[in-house]
């Protein structure tokens, strides 16, 4: 027990160590972004000074692009925010599909870099499982990371939730190297340390090129006190 | 001076390029590496501005492949704080380059684009 929780919470400090370095890498992008229109405001205004007519479309089609910019900022803070607060409690009652398109907006620039599409497709009903949604984001988040790497040539993941029994089940689609995967190779000790507390289960489906990642309703209990001691 | 800048935030390079235009330069600019390959088969740069972290092709690699098709080509690299590390790891194999932080300084950027010219 002492080997799943060490290696538990290594995985969830290394999460939030990307996702730190993520978030503010992005804070930054839009942070320059706004600089350089300010910075070009200032120029126009340079210019004016010296008898050029003042564009007025010019100067409010740069104040959309600081206020987008402005948005897109405030839009990253609120998904770390989010993250944070998964840790507040350590067993929640949540739906799945808001925890997918919070990894997804998390992993953004991370999946951008890799070259790959990522889609998460919406089911219309709730996908409700009482869990603890850090150390699934974690898990969630190493599956998209192996599913990254098994795309082949289409470079494209798709994942979804579902019902699935009393629980849910999370689909990674469009593995199409999934075959190649040497036998033992995944799950390694991190994924299953972290499903041997959410009580999960991965499986891997070679012919449809998926990989599912089957969820309870509720965790090992014994866990959860430890955790929360 | 011709001046090519790549950076995968379009907005960025785009209002950089404005900005360096009003200063002088002659800009062109792309959001990908295999953008700014095509631009170098079609006309001549003086210097590269690359952005260090890019989707497919990072700017180190994307400086490699220039440096090959054009070799007087000079470069300066821009970084937000979270890669100045994995820059100055890299920039041991391939020399001293100049990089730059952002959010940039328009000032210091002319400054480095004359400096790298005047090597």
């Amino acid at each position: 027990m002492r080997l799943t929780h060490d290696t538990v919470s290594e995985t969830g400090l290394q999460l939030f160590a990307k996702t730190c370095i993520s978030i503010s890498h992005e804070t930054k992008n839009a942070l320059a972004i706004m600089k350089e229109n300010a910075g070009l405001v200032e120029d126009i205004y340079l210019i004016a000074d010296k008898g050029v007519p003042l564009d007025t479309k010019r100067i409010r089609s740069i104040a959309t692009r600081i206020m987008d910019q402005i948005g897109r900022a405030d839009s990253i803070i609120d998904t770390l925010n989010k993250f944070a607060h998964s840790m507040d409690e350590i067993k929640q009652r949540i739906d799945i599909r808001n925890l997918l398109a919070l990894v997804a907006s998390l992993s953004e620039r991370l999946v951008s870099l890799s070259g790959v599409t990522l889609t998460v497709k919406t089911d219309v009903k709730p996908v409700k499982i009482t869990t603890n949604p850090f150390v699934l984001q974690n898990l969630v988040w190493l599956c998209l990371n192996f599913a990254m790497d098994v795309t082949g040539e289409a470079k494209a993941v798709s994942i979804a939730a579902e019902t699935w029994g009393n629980g849910g089940r999370i689909r990674f689609t469009g593995l199409k190297e999934l075959s190649g995967i040497p036998a033992g190779s995944f799950p390694t000790k991190k994924e299953n340390a972290l499903t041997e507390v959410l009580c999960a289960e991965i499986t891997t489906d070679v012919e449809h090129e998926e990989l599912l990642l089957i969820l309870p309703d509720g965790i090992a209990k014994g866990f959860a006190k430890n955790r929360s001691t | 001076m011709k001046v090519l800048l790549v950076d995968d935030e379009e907005q960025m390079v785009s209002t950089l390029a404005e900005r360096l235009s009003l200063r002088g330069f002659e800009v062109s600019w792309a959001i990908t590496g295999l953008d700014a390959l095509a631009k170098v088969e079609i006309d001549t740069f003086n210097v590269a501005v690359l952005d260090m972290k890019m989707p497919l092709m990072s700017g180190l690699e994307l400086k490699n492949k220039l440096q090959a098709k054009c070799p007087a080509m000079k470069f300066i690299f821009l970084t937000g704080h979270g890669s100045k590390a994995d820059f100055k790891s890299a920039a041991l194999d391939i020399g001293k380059e100049y990089y730059l932080i952002k959010p940039l300084n328009i000032d210091v950027l002319v400054q480095k684009l004359r400096e790298v010219i005047a090597i």
